[in-house]
Order: C-alpha cells, then sequence, then structure tokens
C-alpha cells in the first residue's frame, strides 16, 4: 500500500472485563477509520470475554489537563 | 436415510458455504501474514480461527442432518465446493476482494435460513453470524481503502471485485432458483438474495457487473 495514502490515526482502546468494573485503559491501535479501529481492537485484544469495549480516536480526546515545561517535550 | 430435495440442496448449500470459510481460513493466514501493516495482520490471523471455526460449525450442522449420531467424524479438507474466485486468493487485494463478496453473500443467506426458521437455528448461527460482522466490517473497511489508494491498486481491487463478484452472483441466483428451498421452509420466501447483495456491494462504489 502507498504510504503517502496511508493517512493512519492512533486510538486508544478502553474495556471493562464485568459490568460494574472500572472502564480501563487496555491498550492502542493505529487504523485508517474508526470501523477499522473497532475490528482491530476486537481481533487483537480479545484475550478477555469484555462486557464493554471502545475505541477513541487520540486527537478526539478532550483533555483537562496537560504536561508542561520540562515534560511538555517528551510527550509525557 | 430418505433426504428430500429440500435437504438435498440445504446440505448443498451449507457444504459450499463451509468450503469457502475453509478456504479463507487457509488465505488468511496465507496472505494474511504478510498483510500491509502489523494490526491488519493480526486481525487477519485471528479471523482465520473464525473461519476455520465457522466451518467445523457448518459441517456439523451437515453431519446431523445427514443423520450422523455420537462422535462426528474428522474434517480433512473442504468438500469441493469452494469458489475458483475465493480458492485463487493469492495475494492482499485479492483476499479482501473474496472475503468482502464472499461473506456478505453468505450472510445475506443464514439470516434468510434464520428468517426461516428461526427457533432451530438461532443456537447454530447466531454466534457465527455476529462475528461474521465482524470480517464484513474489516473486507468492507478494507476495500474502501484500497479503492482510495494511489497508483495501480485501486485498479487491481477493481479488476478482483469484478473477477469474483459474476461467481459469487451466479451462486446466488442458482440458490433462487431451487424452488425446494423455499418451498420446504429452509429459506425465507421473497429472500431476493441477488438484488439484495448488489445492494450491499454499492458501499464499496464500483461497477462490478
Amino acid at each position: 500500500m502507498n504510504k503517502e495514502s496511508s493517512k493512519k490515526y492512533e486510538y486508544e482502546i478502553f474495556a471493562r472485563i464485568n459490568r460494574g468494573d472500572d472502564l480501563v485503559h487496555i491498550g492502542t491501535v493505529e487504523a485508517e477509520t474508526d470501523n477499522l479501529a473497532k475490528v482491530y481492537a476486537a481481533f487483537i485484544y480479545n484475550e478477555e470475554d469484555w462486557t464493554d469495549m471502545c475505541v477513541i480516536r487520540k486527537d478526539h480526546f478532550v483533555w483537562v489537563k496537560r504536561p508542561q515545561g520540562l515534560f511538555e517535550k517528551a510527550g509525557a | 436415510m430418505t433426504q428430500s430435495a429440500g435437504l438435498k440442496s440445504f446440505i448443498e448449500l451449507l457444504e459450499t458455504i463451509g468450503d469457502n470459510k475453509y478456504v479463507f481460513g487457509d488465505k488468511l493466514v496465507e496472505v494474511g501474514v504478510s498483510g500491509p501493516n502489523l494490526e491488519a495482520t493480526l486481525a487477519a490471523i485471528a479471523m482465520a480461527q473464525g473461519e476455520l471455526g465457522h466451518s467445523r460449525l457448518l459441517y456439523y450442522w451437515v453431519f446431523d442432518l445427514k443423520g450422523y449420531e455420537g462422535k462426528k467424524p474428522d474434517v480433512k479438507g473442504q468438500t469441493g465446493k469452494a469458489f475458483r474466485g475465493v480458492e485463487n486468493v493469492h495475494n492482499w487485494i485479492t483476499l479482501i476482494a473474496a472475503l468482502y463478496t464472499v461473506n456478505t453473500a453468505i450472510d445475506l443467506i443464514l439470516n434468510s435460513i434464520l428468517e426461516a426458521n428461526r427457533s432451530k437455528v438461532v443456537s447454530r448461527v447466531n454466534k457465527l453470524m455476529r462475528e461474521q460482522k465482524e470480517h464484513i466490517l474489516y473486507s468492507r473497511g478494507w476495500a474502501q481503502h484500497l479503492l482510495e489508494d494511489k497508483g495501480a491498486i485501486p485498479r487491481k481491487f477493481k479488476e478482483a471485485l469484478r473477477e469474483i463478484t459474476p461467481e459469487v452472483g451466479a451462486w446466488l441466483r442458482e440458490i433462487e432458483q431451487k424452488s425446494e428451498l423455499f418451498a420446504e421452509g429452509y429459506l425465507a420466501k421473497e429472500s431476493q438474495l441477488y438484488s439484495k447483495f448488489m445492494e450491499e456491494l454499492k458501499d464499496v462504489p464500483v461497477q462490478v457487473v
């Protein structure tokens, strides 16, 4: 596939094992579309029978607080 | 055990679906292992297991319909009904074209089977159909992506779609001609498999026939 035409986005994946559990961050995937991100997450992170699973494109996060100063450049 | 015409056709139908899924199981590993990126490759390998599981479930269903009791025979290969276009899958482009068209058609048939006889078959096909939706989502997503790619890829993908779609379409038309399947309640009447199939393919905008 041509690299210049394959614009990929990074998605964070959250899931919970049982109802009532906390939604926890379990990993990331890179995908071209939301639908492909959903499928990749379902197939790659299939080690549990998750009750809920969602993917969120990283640049769609609404940040409340971000690191400043020294750590900003390091992306921490 | 005497088989009615409807049962014979239904067994043939299930074997055709099972055979295609059996071959997909191999192709998803053979071709998918060198997929265009890590995520696509991992998903293809996981999906291969799913396709093989689906084929085993369908073969076991056929054994039940044929009257086998107790331990089912080992499945050592397909029954020879897989499509030429599926057996000829040799690269990522032909894999996505085949996976998308064939699974879309299979989904329509299973929906028709479910509609005709929900209480008896729901436990057999429910999980299969749920998983298959993900396989279709995957292949449709990749189909759209390949069409938007640069260079020769969109053209080659269109060629692959044009190659396999008539074969799948002909199979659906053939099923529609088998009145015994509808008369004996194996498929829902007014299923309109072929026209629904062509409608579904509009999600990937290519003139395929």
